[in-house]
């Protein structure tokens, strides 16, 4: 054991061995290496059977660097004395790495990847960068009209389906020309706060207008769905990170109460919901007011539509209702929606903007503007009585009918009726294709939901084992209390995709859902008992090698080496593999860990060289202390635990 | 001076005949591949040192296929000149 010996010390076993005389054997010696040194002087080669070749090596004179004082120094012409060891005994002293074959390695990372970067790319895969984008987005951008665009492409990333980006586009670009007007924004200042509040709040608002979105055909509808679902997004993204929930009113938490008590989800969602509807036209109405520096003179005539819905039946009822306002509107709002615009350019025009082009970027901002506002005064919505909701209802009709009535009287220039007409047909159309990507979304979150309980339920089992018996039990327990949470997470993601047409799948989502839970509680149960049945082999951590903590004890006093740890990894050799590889896979590309490998798992190996293909390994989890891939300290030491591996064939 | 010369060069000096030679010389080196293997070095007086060198094992690249070769470690015996012997060679 690296110790160092001396010719007197092999003589006895050499004179055993060849059962000489020990008095023979160091004459031998000592007249082998006189015979030697006379031949490598006389010769300058001496061969010694069995063991090698030294070989005089004359070394020319060369320059070199002083390396203490950087000068020039001439290392003298001197002679060297070379070693070449026997074929035979060369192999024989390769013994312990001869099973070491040069491995190609086949790309410039690690050949295998590491299964947590594959568990990596699945919670990736839950959030999508499209939907991560959204509220950075949102939350950076100046003006909600870059905001809007931003929002806007990424739903139709996520979404997939195809929907009509020439519809988009054109929207977008008038955007971008209403953001040149000085009259917009002022507006997206105001409503920049708000976007805030208004990007945590949508849940329900979202699925519900979807829902309404089906019956209601309105055009203005585009851009703010566009914005529900960036919400949607946004809110997903927000969800899964858990960043910006905790800000609003609206915590996930409370959301998910709001879910378990249906009755508020009944009040929160339809009274958001049809305001978005109940907006759209209003929109138009608020603006010829020029309550664009007042928005608060808006906020109330925003508030009463939003109160109007109040309870799932009357959704329907109001759906119905309010899609026949909405289809009155509809054949109306064509005209209105123009008469409004222009209504609009006028009042634009008063101002002094000479741009007729903005009326329909006037409109999507404004419209973006109640939403927030009204996501602002949801609350207050709610508290508002019934009564003054019908009350509101028709006083939003005759809004309407108001804002319909000037209409035709203003300027109407028909080449941008027609165009608007155009428009209207492409957007029914989008919108329908919106419905039909809503319920695929719905099925995307509804898979997602399951993915994540099951994660979360492979995360308990995980945990459950780390901790101790006595803890055990009470882990027992805590993922009965810990799993339904995560199940409101996740009802609170499903019905967010979830039009009002399937609230019946929902339920019998969250059913299933929640049966999947219960089972991942009955595994982790039967694991626990697995566990208390099989104390000494747990699942969750591994023991060392004996050997290993005795020598780590002995050699390393000052360490505390922990004679468990946990398994971070179960590793099936691939062909090829060796426990060098094996670790350079799973640290990080560094060889130097497989000792901890082999020790980790010599009930398995009896050595370091029988690394075979197939093999289920366990990898531990070294940590910072040991494992740290870019600390000399830990590599050191990872060295000497080689060194100790090697000596265990 | 080759094997054969050695090994008679010894069994004259020694006065032995080649069966004892030929015992010590597979007991020496089995001796010292055991010494080897087992992490020691030896030291001969006079003459040097015998230890085996741990060589890690690195990524090589054949410089013509551009292939990156995972070159196993080694362990590789090693011999270090003495001090001694070296200045007797340099004089």
């Amino acid at each position: 054991m690296n110790e160092k010996k001396s010719l007197q010390d092999i003589l006895g076993n050499i004179a055993e061995d060849a059962g000489v005389t020990k008095k023979l054997s160091e004459n031998f010696l000592r007249t082998l290496f006189e015979i030697v040194e006379e031949a490598l002087n006389k010769d300058g080669i001496a061969k010694i059977p069995n063991i090698g070749t030294f070989k005089i090596i004359a070394i020319e004179e060369r320059k070199s660097v002083n390396v203490q004082d950087g000068s020039e120094m001439i290392i003298p012409a001197h002679k060297k004395v070379s070693f070449v060891p026997e074929k035979n005994l060369k192999e024989e002293i390769n013994k312990p790495y001869a099973h070491l074959e040069t491995y190609v390695l086949k790309d410039d990372g690690p050949v295998d990847t590491d299964t947590d970067d594959d568990y990596e790319d699945e919670v990736e895969d839950e959030t999508p960068n499209s939907y991560s984008s959204s509220p950075i987005s949102v939350n950076n951008t100046s003006t909600e009209i870059p905001s809007q665009n931003v929002i806007n492409t990424p739903v139709q990333e996520s979404v997939v389906a195809p929907v009509p980006e020439p519809i988009s586009t054109p929207t977008q670009e008038s955007v971008y020309t209403s953001t040149q007007e000085p009259i917009n924004t002022p507006v997206h200042e105001k409503a920049e706060l708000k976007v805030e509040e208004h990007i945590n709040t949508p849940f329900q608002e979202n699925t519900n207008s979807s829902a309404t979105n089906d019956k209601y055909v309105s055009y203005i509808q585009e851009i703010p769905l566009n914005t529900n679902n960036s919400n949607l997004s946004s809110n997903m993204a927000d969800e899964n990170t858990l960043q910006n929930n905790i800000e609003s009113n609206t915590n996930p938490t409370n959301e998910l109460e709001s879910n378990e008590t249906k009755s508020d989800i009944v009040e929160n969602p339809i009274p958001q919901s049809d305001p978005i509807v109940s907006n759209q036209p209003e929109v138009p109405s608020n603006e010829p007011v020029e309550t664009i520096n007042n928005s608060s003179s808006v906020e109330p005539v925003v508030n009463n539509p939003i109160v109007e819905p109040t309870t799932d039946a009357q959704t329907n009822s109001n759906s119905q209702t309010i899609g026949g306002e909405s289809s009155n509107n509809i054949q109306e709002e064509i005209p209105s929606a123009s008469q409004t615009n222009i209504s609009n350019t006028t009042e634009v025009q008063e101002q002094n903007v000479v741009e007729t082009t903005p009326e329909a970027p006037a409109q999507q901002p404004t419209s973006e503007e109640p939403q927030a506002q009204n996501v602002a005064n949801t609350q207050e919505s709610k508290e508002q009585p019934a009564e003054t909701k019908a009350e509101n209802a028709d006083s939003q009709a005759k809004e309407n009918q108001e804002a319909a009535a000037p209409a035709p009287k203003t300027k109407a220039e028909r080449l941008k009726e027609e165009k608007r007409l155009k428009k209207l047909k492409r957007q029914k159309e989008r919108e329908e294709m919106n419905a039909k990507s809503r319920k695929w979304i719905k099925w995307m979150f509804i898979g997602l939901a399951i993915v994540l309980a099951l994660l979360f339920g492979i995360k308990y089992a995980m945990d459950h084992n780390i901790l101790d018996n006595s803890a055990k039990e009470q882990n027992t327990e805590a993922p009965v209390e810990n799993t339904p949470t995560t199940n409101e997470g996740e009802k609170a993601i499903a019905p967010t995709s979830e039009n009002n047409s399937s609230v019946d799948q929902s339920g019998s989502v969250a059913t299933t859902e929640n049966e999947d839970n219960t089972t991942s509680q009955e595994e982790n149960q039967e694991s626990a008992t697995e566990d208390n049945s099989l104390f000494s082999s747990d699942a969750e951590t591994h023991t060392f090698d004996q050997r290993l903590i005795d020598y780590m004890k002995k050699q390393h006093p000052e360490i505390k080496f922990p004679s468990k740890m946990k398994i971070r990894e179960e590793y099936v050799v691939k062909e090829g593999s060796r426990l060098a590889q094996i670790s350079r896979n799973n640290f990080d590309n560094v060889m130097n860990f497989w000792g901890y490998i082999y020790f980790f798992n010599t009930d398995v190996l009896s050595s370091p060289s029988e690394v075979r293909s197939g093999m289920t390994l366990k990898i531990p989890d070294l940590g910072n202390e040991f494992g740290n891939t870019k600390s000399s300290k830990c590599k050191a030491l990872a060295d000497e635990i080689n060194d100790l591996a090697l000596k265990f064939k | 001076m080759n094997t054969k010369e050695i090994t008679s060069e010894i069994r004259k000096r020694l006065q032995i005949d080649a069966e004892t030679a030929d015992a010590l010389f597979a007991s020496f080196t089995n001796c010292l591949k055991e010494e080897m293997l087992n992490g020691n070095s030896l030291s001969i007086p006079g003459f040097g040192i015998f230890e085996a060198r741990r060589k890690k094992e690195r990524i090589s690249i054949n410089p013509t296929t551009k292939q990156r070769l995972l070159s196993p470690p080694k362990q590789s015996l090693a011999f270090k000149v003495s001090a001694i012997l070296k200045d007797k060679f340099n004089n």
